[in-house]
C-alpha cells in the first residue's frame, strides 16, 4: 500500500483549485502546493478534521446482541480503509477532493461510466457511484471497473461456474 | 393438497412457460442486481462495513446481498435536487458529450439470450418477507426523522447528526440483509430496531468523579472550592459530559474560523467536545468572568452534538429548535453570535452560529433567569420562546433541576470563596418558577 496519497483540493463554496496536497499515514499534511492565502486555513480546518485521528462510527450490537449502539472503530494506517476513510472525512467538508488525471485512470473512469448505464444497479446507487467518482481511490475505481465487468459478462454469457 | 409434478415445465403451455421464464429471469437479475449494489457499496463504505463485520452483525464484505436503495443514495438524490450533479460534470470532465455518456454499449435485450440458459436450473425465488404493520411505522417513523435531517441540511453544513444516523442506518441495513440471506428470505427490510435505537436514551451514565481541574491557581481560584461550587451549581448531568476543565495563562485569539469579524477578538474559554474539556485562557483571568463563562462552555458541552442524554431522535428536534431560534425575529441579539458570518459559506456561518446561539442564550439564562433580579420585577432579556426552549431541554434532561439552586450557589460562591465576603448576595428570591416544567 502506498504510504501517502496526493489530490487536489476544491474549495466548494467557489469551485476553485486551491491545489495540491499530500497526506501520508502519519496525517501528516503537505499543502505547500497551494495558494498561498489558503495555506493557513487548510493546515488549521485540516487539523480541526484530523484532531480525533481517523474513525468511522457505526451501529453495532450490545453484548446482548439484541440492542444496538454507535460503536466506533479507529482505522489504522496499516488499513486498507485508511486513505479512503481520510479522503472521506476531507471530502465531507467544505473541500472536495480530486485526484491527478492519468491516462489510465481516464480510462477505468470512462470504462466505468460506460459500463454504468448499462448496469442493473438502480438509478439513485448509479448517481452515487457518479458523484464519488472522482474522489475514488485507484484500488476502489479498479475494483468497481471489475465488479461492473463481472456483472456484464454474468448478464451476458450465464454464470461463471457454468460457462464452458 | 394439491401435488404438482416436479417437471412443472413439461405440464405449462408455450405461453405459461415463456411467462415462468420471464419471472426466472427477472428474478436472476434482481439476484444480479443485488450482488452487484453490494460489491460496489463495499468499496464505497469498506470502513463502515469492516466495522460492522467486526461488531458482528455484518457478514464479511457487504453482506452477500444488498438493496440498491441505500440511505446515503437517498441522501445524494436529495442533495442533488439542489446540487444537480447529473452525469454532466463527469462526462464533462472526461471530454465527452453527455449523450454519449449515456448511450448504453448494448442494449439490455442481450438478457433474453441468457433466457435459454435461465430456462433450467435457476436458483429459486426466495420467499418474499412480509411487510407488517409495525414495519410500515417503522418505515414511517424513519422518513419523518430523515425529513427532519433534510430540512435541517437544507439551513446548514454537514451536521455530526446527519454523521452519525445515515452511517448507522448503512451498517444496520447489512446487517437486516445479512440475517435474510441467511434465512432464504428476500424483500422489504424491517427497521423496527433501528427507529427503536434512534429513539433510545443511551444508558444513564456512572460517572462518579467531576472533571478534574488544572491551573486554577493561576486565576486565584482553589480547585477544591471551584469543584464544590460546580456540583452545586449545575445540573447533574453536565458535569458527566466534562472530563477536565483547565485554566491557561495564555493569550488566544479567535482567528479565522468564526469569520473575519472575529478573528481579532481573544478567547476566553473553548469547549472540545471530542475529549470534554474545557480551557480557559488569560481573557478569563478575572473569576467572575469566567464563571460567566462557564456557563457558555457547559452549555456547549450538552448542545446536541455530543450529548449523553438525549436520544438521537431528540437530538436532532434540539438542533433543528434552536436553528428556528437563530434566525426568527425575536431572538435573544448577541453582538458574538450576529458577528458569525463571512465563513467558507452561508451554512457554515449557520452551524457555527446554531452552536453559539445555544451557548448564549444557556449563559444569560443561568445569569438572569427571568424575574429573579430587581426584586423579581426583571422579566429577564430572553423571548418566551427561548425559554420554552430551555424549558424543553430541560425536561428531557435534568426535569428536577431548578436554575434558583444555580444561583444560590453563585452568590455563595462568589461572596465567600471569591470576594472574601464583601458582595452581599441578593437578598429577594421570589420567584419560583424556574422549574424547566413549571
Amino acid at each position: 500500500m502506498d504510504n501517502s496519497i496526493s489530490f487536489h483540493i476544491i474549495r466548494r463554496m467557489d469551485e476553485r483549485d486551491i491545489g495540491p496536497v499530500s497526506v501520508n499515514e502519519g496525517l501528516h499534511f503537505d499543502v505547500s502546493g497551494t495558494i498561498e492565502e489558503a495555506r493557513m486555513e487548510l493546515s488549521l480546518r485540516f487539523g480541526e478534521i484530523f484532531s480525533g485521528g481517523v474513525s468511522v462510527m457505526a451501529h453495532g450490537p450490545d453484548a446482548d446482541d439484541d440492542s444496538h449502539s454507535l460503536i466506533s472503530k479507529t482505522i489504522l494506517p496499516s488499513d486498507r480503509d485508511f486513505f479512503p476513510t481520510v479522503i472521506d472525512m476531507i471530502d465531507s467538508s467544505e473541500y472536495r477532493v480530486v485526484f491527478p488525471e492519468t491516462e489510465e485512470r481516464k480510462q477505468i473512469l470512462e470504462s466505468i461510466v460506460t459500463l454504468l448505464s448499462t448496469a442493473t444497479l438502480e438509478e439513485g446507487y448509479k448517481r452515487m457511484v457518479m458523484e464519488k467518482l472522482l474522489r475514488l481511490l485507484d484500488w476502489q475505481l479498479k475494483d468497481i471497473l471489475k465488479t461492473l465487468t463481472e456483472e456484464r459478462d454474468v448478464l451476458k454469457y450465464g454464470n461463471k461456474n457454468t460457462k464452458k | 393438497m394439491e401435488h404438482k409434478p416436479e417437471n412443472i415445465e413439461g405440464e405449462l403451455s408455450a405461453k405459461e412457460l415463456e411467462a415462468l421464464n420471464q419471472e426466472k429471469l427477472q428474478w436472476r437479475r434482481e439476484r444480479i442486481r443485488k450482488q452487484t449494489t453490494a460489491k460496489i457499496g463495499a468499496v464505497l463504505f469498506s470502513a463502515w462495513v469492516a466495522m460492522g463485520a467486526i461488531s458482528g452483525t455484518i457478514e464479511k464484505g457487504a453482506g452477500e446481498k444488498g438493496r440498491s436503495r441505500t440511505s446515503i443514495s437517498e441522501v445524494l438524490r436529495e442533495k442533488e435536487k439542489k446540487l444537480p450533479l447529473d452525469f454532466k460534470w463527469l462526462t464533462d470532465y472526461l471530454g465527452r458529450s453527455k449523450r454519449d455518456a449515456q448511450k448504453p454499449e448494448a442494449k439490455k435485450g442481450t438478457l433474453t439470450k441468457g433466457g435459454a440458459i435461465e430456462s433450467r436450473g435457476v436458483t429459486a425465488p426466495r420467499k418474499e418477507m412480509v411487510q407488517t404493520q409495525e414495519m410500515i411505522e417503522a418505515n414511517a417513523e424513519m422518513e419523518r426523522i430523515e425529513e427532519m435531517i433534510r430540512q435541517t441540511e437544507a439551513k446548514m453544513h454537514a451536521s455530526t447528526l446527519w454523521f452519525e444516523y445515515y452511517p448507522s442506518k448503512f451498517a444496520y441495513r447489512k446487517g437486516e440483509e445479512s440475517k435474510q440471506e441467511k434465512m432464504g428470505m428476500s424483500g422489504p427490510i424491517s427497521y423496527v430496531e433501528f427507529v427503536q435505537w434512534v429513539k433510545k436514551r443511551p444508558e444513564a451514565m456512572q460517572k462518579e468523579q467531576g472533571p478534574t481541574l488544572q491551573g486554577f491557581e493561576l486565576a486565584n481560584i482553589k480547585s477544591e472550592e471551584f469543584e464544590a461550587y460546580l456540583k452545586a451549581a449545575y445540573p447533574k448531568s453536565w458535569l458527566q459530559h466534562i472530563s477536565s476543565i483547565t485554566y491557561t495563562n495564555r493569550a488566544e485569539k479567535m482567528g479565522p474560523d468564526y469569520g473575519p469579524n472575529l478573528q481579532d477578538w481573544q478567547v476566553c474559554g473553548e469547549m472540545d467536545r471530542e475529549r470534554g474539556s474545557i480551557e480557559f485562557f488569560a481573557d478569563c483571568k478575572d473569576p467572575n468572568k469566567l464563571l460567566k463563562s462557564l456557563s457558555h462552555e457547559l452549555g456547549h458541552s450538552v448542545d446536541w452534538n455530543k450529548n449523553k442524554v438525549m436520544s438521537l431522535e431528540e437530538r436532532l428536534q434540539f438542533q433543528q429548535k434552536v436553528l428556528e431560534r437563530v434566525v426568527a425575529p425575536d431572538r435573544f441579539v448577541s453582538e458574538y453570535v450576529e458577528s458569525i458570518r463571512g465563513t467558507e459559506s452561508p451554512k457554515e456561518d449557520m452551524r457555527l452560529r446554531a452552536g453559539e446561539y445555544w451557548a448564549v442564550i444557556v449563559k444569560e439564562y443561568f445569569a438572569h433567569p427571568p424575574n429573579y433580579w430587581n426584586g423579581g420585577k426583571d422579566p429577564g432579556r430572553l423571548s418566551p420562546k427561548d425559554l420554552e426552549l430551555i424549558k424543553w431541554f430541560f425536561a428531557k434532561t435534568d426535569p428536577d433541576f431548578d436554575v434558583l439552586s444555580h444561583k444560590k450557589a453563585h452568590s455563595d460562591y462568589v461572596a465567600t470563596k471569591l470576594s472574601g465576603g464583601t458582595i452581599t448576595p441578593p437578598k429577594l428570591f421570589i420567584q419560583t418558577n424556574h422549574k424547566p416544567n413549571g
